[in-house]
């Protein structure tokens, strides 16, 4: 049986937070309130202090944990190989940078870390006798369009083996296990004026495996409506979804890696009032996880396309959680 | 301007209602006001590409432009080398512009030309990284 434990990333709450709708503590409140155990703070997001944490901040964190009984358990870090204005960062200093972010995580507590894939295996490998040091596990985020078996998710996966650091995994981004249209870029391109059936033909082609030109120029010469392509784009990109079909195999994909998988980062976009996932198949998905030994957060991250803020769907989604574990 | 990507998540990029008449030694020579990042997370300085200003689509001189953080102001051309000016997302800057005699009175179009390079999503080889545009264009009155 696997020992899930149910969090929240506070950049659930971004709309809110960049409208001084919700300041820092009102973030921490919302998820206390959806049920979350822990939360996830992205660094570069929502510590004014960064990349340092300061003592201010520290008590601040400190003070909401007594208050609402929750605390940070992740800690996202930011892997800026572009920052510099002339040239991109080379591996040494992607290496220290991250060494700072541990300092960061080890600071407010954070056991696991989130990295992101611009970090290049080379650092990673180097960073593992640091993440032991401040006993904080670091796991690359695997984000669609990747899954587990992309070459250079591959890659680390071969430093991990490598390595044997028990302080190197992988965060999994359920963004990858999609297997419909993202639903609020579907209702946009409608309120667009893009035709149903053009989205639906969209859809197919996706699906079918018609590259993203040949679909622009079929869509073009059935006179869809230009705002088609912006949908396109997030079809053939970061919101791209695959066959139902291929859905075991992808499982099987989360499976292979689960033994070196520190969180979960159970992404949506939307949740209906019934409280489904119109595009990840959270079922499926968690009725297979249930089954396993995996031992750690699933840190629900909701992607504002509709820049609506996330306090309902955020509730909706972990009370989805709750009912389909038994928790 | 190619494609960049634009994040519609705060309610304003320019604040209005800070904007203000600048003086120097009693007398209005230029104006002042805040703008926030238009993305969900900070950026280091060192990540703005182009910071300009324009009133009624006139361009104001670099050198006449400064933009403040946390107490430190700096000149334009400074930003680039400033990769350890953390810029949060939460927090707004102050840019100052000197302008002799002020703006006149009555309305006036202010655009903020805003480009930032989002520095982990690379988009081609080399030093090659999604362009972000935080730019803006609001009206203004001066009343006096």
């Amino acid at each position: 049986m696997s020992k899930i434990k149910l969090g929240v990333s506070l950049f659930s709450y971004g709309t809110e937070y960049a409208r001084y709708q919700y300041d820092f503590e009102e973030c921490v409140k919302q998820a206390a309130l959806a049920g979350a155990s822990g939360y996830e703070i992205v660094g570069s997001q929502m510590i004014p202090s960064y990349p340092n944490v300061s003592e201010e901040f520290l008590k601040l964190v400190e003070d909401l944990r007594i208050k609402y009984g929750i605390g940070p358990e992740g800690y996202g870090a930011s892997n800026d190989k572009g920052v510099l204005y002339d040239r991109n960062l080379n591996d040494d200093e992607l290496l220290a940078g991250a060494i700072l972010d541990l300092k960061a995580a080890n600071k407010l507590g954070c056991k696991v870390m989130r990295a992101q894939y611009m970090l290049g295996s080379v650092a990673f490998e180097k960073l593992a006798p640091y993440a032991e040091l401040y006993d904080v596990k670091v796991g690359i985020e695997i984000h669609n369009p990747d899954t587990p078996s992309s070459p250079h998710i591959q890659e680390y996966l071969n430093v991990i083996k490598k390595t044997g650091s028990k302080h190197l995994g992988f965060v999994q981004d359920f963004g990858f296990l999609a297997i419909a249209p993202n639903k609020p870029k579907w209702d946009r391109a409608l309120s667009l004026g893009v035709k149903e059936e053009h989205l639906q033909m969209a859809a197919d082609m996706r699906y079918a495996g018609v590259s993203l030109q040949e679909a622009m120029a079929k869509l073009q010469e059935a006179g869809a409506h230009p705002a088609i392509n912006e949908s396109l784009q997030g079809m053939y990109g970061y919101v791209q979804f695959r066959s139902r079909e291929v859905l075991p195999e992808l499982l099987e994909e989360m499976k292979e890696i689960l033994p070196y998988t520190f969180e979960m980062h159970t992404k949506f976009h939307y949740l209906s009032e019934d409280c489904v996932e119109p595009s990840i198949p959270y079922k499926e998905i968690l009725e297979c996880l249930k089954d396993t030994d995996f031992d750690g957060y699933l840190m629900s991250e909701y992607e504002d396309e509709a820049y609506c803020g996330g306090e309902l769907f955020t509730k909706r989604h972990l009370e989805m959680e709750r009912r389909i574990l038994g928790l | 301007m190619g494609f960049a990507m634009r994040m519609k998540i705060n309610e304003e990029i320019i604040k209005t209602k800070s904007f203000q008449a600048m003086y120097i030694n009693g007398a209005k020579n230029g104006f002042e006001f805040d703008v926030q990042l238009a993305y969900y997370r900070g950026h280091f300085l060192s990540d703005i590409e182009l910071l300009e200003v324009y009133v009624d689509g006139e361009k104001m001189p670099q050198e006449a432009v400064t933009f403040e953080l946390n107490g430190k102001e700096l000149p334009i051309y400074k930003l680039k080398y400033a990769a350890t000016e953390f810029w949060s997302q939460a927090a707004s800057a102050r840019i100052r512009v000197i302008k002799k005699g002020g703006l006149s009175v009555g309305e006036h179009e202010l655009e903020l030309k805003l480009m930032l390079r989002v520095p982990y999503m690379q988009i081609g080889p080399e030093h090659n990284f999604m362009p972000l545009d935080s730019g803006d264009k609001v009206k203004v009155t001066v009343t006096e």
